[in-house]
């Protein structure tokens, strides 16, 4: 029974190193690493770190943490940055030591956890899977936090001279800007000329002729043939036209054999994938057996555990090296400390305003007449207009900010029912109406914002004397 | 990518037909000493920035022309068609039967407004013949009411309707001793308005012009053709075609390019153009150059701010390294400080050319690294004819002394509210008229400080 375990245990682990190799993974450690593990043994124990760390890597390619060098030190740092960041709360893990020695048991249960908790392996698979279609990315909800920017640093230390130069780059950020945003609009032209020529079906066979000589006539003609007798250009009927990326594939044959090459790889590495689902169930029962055996071994630790390592090990979470966490962590702070003087100052307000209501109630009281009908209707009245006033007063819900792929698609408008934006299809105007009415919100805001620093300005003036504050024409 | 030229009134007109002439006679003559590919990638690049081409392939200029009086549009228009390269496209051109009488405040409050729609609508047209739009490039003159007046009027609505574009105006300095009398309010009004809404500003003076007519180019009888030519020859050499800093192909975003390494202050926006050799066609055949002499002496120009290539002070030099900064305002006055400086170079063995004379620190204001402030583009094409070609775009204080001048005439005849009732009735009140000196002082200060 024992065997036949092991050889199941072999095999599910078999599977997900595959898995994990076709995933791009360099240095996959073996089966017998994994099973080692479990005992908590040294040896395979950089290999687990490494694992992790380029399982990590591609999530996070942004984070300053993330280096080329194969140093085990760096990698067993962002690794730990990386755990905090999604909040995974065992305290043995940020103990383990940097050498990256100790530790593969925890190692087996922070990669589990993670497998579960951000599915992991589906967001790898996500990354690499390929894709035909073009794609847009839309950035959707969400404010932009404003971070402490290192620029007001440098005007400190340059002086006068500093804030110009900081105007001059500013500007210079601006037409940079500018030429991106004619770059994307020259894109979205060209783009929508090649989807809406190829939604015509003669036009494709233009296309397939006017590719290289030495493709066969026939073939083109076979082509052709398809193409005219299947509704559209697209053989997914859904889809009519074609893309960027299959137009050139049309163009160029042989850059077809490269894609099948492609293909076929992508196919292998979903079977791996289906296989490794498949094994799943064993894989979480031997997770069990090496949850039991940490606690097992813990229950024995915990009478000699010192609190100097706990207190050390919360020290070294201070500690974090990596910058982002850092600076989420000070927005955070910032965000619960400035939410506690809002929540004050509200209570101190309302308890001020609810004082000189009830005594504008108490003399109201007095002209109200008490004939229940007319009092029922001024009440009713009264509740609906404190109803606008605080739904105007309420703020926009501050959805998170998502980051997501779309495919394009030229199609023609259908009499649906408009799609919710979040959804999983949507259509473009419906888009471009949320995100109008963002970027008003953002601009109201400004304005706003501009006022109150102008106000400012004109007090601090106020006070210095011999000084005229001329502001800036009107934009 | 490609820009679209707005011309506005008399003198806008007659600049852009005759720099859609240069240009066009540029990109069609070959340059001898240049590979084949490269002459085509020229061509094509320039093709696509100023013209489009029609259907039964008539190249057009991307250009809308607008005036209010019909005999300088037409005569325009005609002289293009003559050429038999190029013409101006048939609905792109908006005119009135009367003029504005040289006053500022009809061509702002009563010409524009009233006609934004129309010519709006027209450029808009010109904009959707374009697969990438590189920017406005506006032309007018700061003397007139049409061009100025209503050239200012027209650049705003340009920023308000394509907030995201580059607009570049190219404005013609009047003459010092003009005929027009109010020319330095119309100049002060422009001036201070165009600062909100364009860019950059391009700065020719006529004065200047019209002594490299007479000195340089030995015409004796000098007309506005003259002068136009020479402007535009200016012109052609800045928005040709050209490689920045390491590009391999020729750069497709020309305005923004330019804007990004001279104009990223907002309260520094004049340029000024300084271009060698000019000369006659005739002694063109006979004169030889070579980098290093034309460099050495268009960074004395530069320094000196010498308008042309004669005349130069060649005792001015910058300053010694280590000068404290109190001492700025003694400096000596007849240097001139730039902000940024623009190289352009054309022609034979332009990769051999050293700037290296214009990264020199003591040039420029102490705010900016010189690797930030001077670049250079160069091309091997040859432009206009000239076998080598150096332009210099400058942001520096070299407006200074004409830009006193005119407010202090224009501020001495506000003093005593001379015509000032010619543009209260037309709904500029004197409260403007304050407002845009406050603007005018306020950059003058700027550029005495840099």
């Amino acid at each position: 029974m024992q065997r036949e375990a092991n050889v199941k245990l072999k095999e599910v682990i078999f599977s997900l190193c595959k898995l994990v190799a076709g995933l791009g993974v360099e240095a996959v450690p073996s089966p017998e690493t994994f099973r080692r593990g479990k005992f908590n043994r040294r040896d395979g124990t950089a290999d687990l770190w490494k694992l992790l760390y380029s399982l990590l890597k591609p999530l996070h390619p942004d984070c300053p943490c993330v280096s080329n060098k194969a140093d085990l030190a760096l990698q067993v740092d962002f690794v730990k940055s990386v755990l905090l960041h999604y909040g995974y709360g065992v305290q043995e893990l940020y103990q383990l030591p940097a050498d990256g020695s100790e530790g593969s048991r925890e190692l087996l249960l922070a990669l589990s956890w993670l497998f579960h908790r951000i599915n992991l392996l589906e967001q790898l698979l996500y990354k690499t899977r390929l894709s035909l279609g073009d794609e847009t990315t839309l950035s959707l909800g969400g404010t932009p936090l404003v971070e402490d920017s290192p620029g007001l640093s440098a005007v400190r230390e340059g002086g006068g001279g500093g804030a110009r130069y900081l105007e001059w780059l500013q500007g210079q950020l601006r037409f940079h800007w500018r030429a991106l945003h004619a770059a994307q609009e020259e894109k979205a032209a060209l783009l929508y000329k090649i989807h809406s020529l190829t939604n015509d079906p003669s036009t494709v066979g233009l296309l397939s002729r006017k590719c290289d000589s030495n493709f066969n006539g026939s073939q083109v003609e076979m082509v052709r043939k398809i193409h005219t007798y299947t509704k559209g250009c697209h053989s997914d009927p859904s889809i009519s036209h074609l893309s960027v990326a299959e137009t050139r594939l049309i163009k160029g044959p042989r850059q077809q054999s490269r894609m099948l090459m492609l293909l076929e790889s992508e196919i292998t590495l979903l079977e791996s994938y289906l296989e490794w689902k498949r094994l799943e169930p064993l894989y979480w029962r031997w997770m069990e057996s090496v949850l039991d055996a940490k606690l097992a071994d813990d229950s024995q630790e915990v009478l000699n555990a010192d609190t100097v390592a706990m207190a050390s090990g919360v020290k070294r979470k201070d500690k974090d090296s990596c910058q982002r966490n850092q600076s989420m962590k000070r927005e955070v702070d910032q965000l619960s400390k400035e939410l506690l003087e809002l929540k004050w100052g509200l209570q101190r307000e309302a308890s001020t305003k609810r004082a000189s209501w009830c005594k504008r109630v108490e003399h109201k009281e007095q002209d109200i007449p008490l004939n229940p009908e007319e009092f029922g209707a001024i009440a009713l009245k009264l509740h609906d207009r404190v109803g606008q006033k605080l739904s105007a007063l309420r703020c926009n819900n501050v959805k998170p900010a998502t980051n997501t792929t779309y495919r394009l698609l030229l199609q023609e408008t259908t009499k649906q029912k408009t799609l919710p934006v979040h959804s999983g299809e949507t259509e473009a105007s419906q888009v471009i109406k949320e995100l109008k009415g963002r970027e008003s919100d953002l601009l109201s805001e400004l304005i706003k914002l501009r006022s109150d620093c102008k106000d400012e300005m004109l007090e601090m003036m106020a006070r210095v004397d011999g000084i005229i504050f001329i502001p800036p024409l009107k934009r | 990518m490609s820009i679209v030229t707005v011309q506005l009134g008399q003198c806008g007109n007659q600049i852009g037909q005759e720099l859609f002439n240069v240009i066009s006679n540029d990109t069609h003559s070959s340059c001898g000493q240049c590979p084949k590919t490269e002459n085509e990638a020229y061509s094509v690049c320039s093709q696509e920035r100023f013209f489009s081409e029609g259907r039964n392939g008539a190249v057009s200029a991307r250009a809308v022309l607008v005036d209010m009086e019909p005999k300088v549009i037409s005569h325009a228009i005609s002289t293009a068609a003559k050429s038999g390269r190029w013409k101006y496209g048939d609905q792109s051109s908006f005119c009135q039967k009367q003029g504005s009488g040289n006053n500022w405040a009809n061509g702002f409050c009563v010409h524009g407004p009233r006609h934004e729609e129309d010519i709006m609508d027209l450029i808009r047209r010109e904009v959707e013949k374009c697969d990438r739009l590189g920017g406005f490039f506006n032309m007018m003159s700061m003397a007139g009411g049409t061009g100025s007046g209503m050239g200012t009027y027209i650049t705003q609505c340009l920023r308000g309707t394509y907030p995201h574009s580059f607009i570049l105006n190219q404005v013609t300095w009047p003459y010092g001793t003009g005929e027009v009398i109010v020319q330095n309010y119309n100049s002060v009004l422009t001036l201070s308005h165009l600062y909100q809404s364009s860019d950059a500003i391009l700065v020719h003076e006529n004065d200047t012009v019209h002594k490299i007519c007479a000195q340089l180019m030995n015409i004796k009888q000098i007309s506005f053709k003259d002068v136009n030519k020479v402007i535009a020859h200016q012109l052609g050499s800045v928005l040709q075609p050209a490689y920045t800093e390491g590009a391999s192909e020729y750069n497709r975003n020309p305005l923004g390019d330019l804007m990004k390494s001279m104009v990223c202050h907002p309260e520094y926006k004049l340029l000024g153009l300084r271009n060698i050799p000019q000369m006659s066609e005739a002694s063109l055949a006979y004169s030889v150059f070579t980098w290093p002499g034309l460099l050495k002496h268009l960074r004395q120009m530069l320094i000196a701010n010498a308008k042309m290539e004669e005349g130069v002070d060649w005792q001015v030099r910058p300053p010694a390294d280590g000068l404290p900064l109190a001492e700025k305002g003694t400096r000596n006055r007849r240097f001139n400080t730039s902000l940024a400086n623009l190289l352009i170079l054309r022609g034979k063995d332009v990769q051999s050319a050293d700037t290296g004379g214009f990264m020199d620190p003591a040039l420029y204001t102490s705010w900016l690294p010189p690797g930030v402030a001077s670049s250079t583009w160069r091309t091997p094409m040859s432009f206009n004819r000239y076998e080598k070609s150096a332009t210099l775009v400058s942001n520096s204080q070299f407006l200074l002394k004409p830009l006193d001048g005119i407010v202090g005439k224009a501020w001495n005849m506000f003093a005593s509210r001379a015509y000032v009732h010619q543009y209260t009735q037309f709904g500029i009140s004197e409260e403007d008229f304050l407002d845009s000196f406050t603007a005018l002082e306020q950059i003058i200060a700027s550029y005495t400080h840099l």
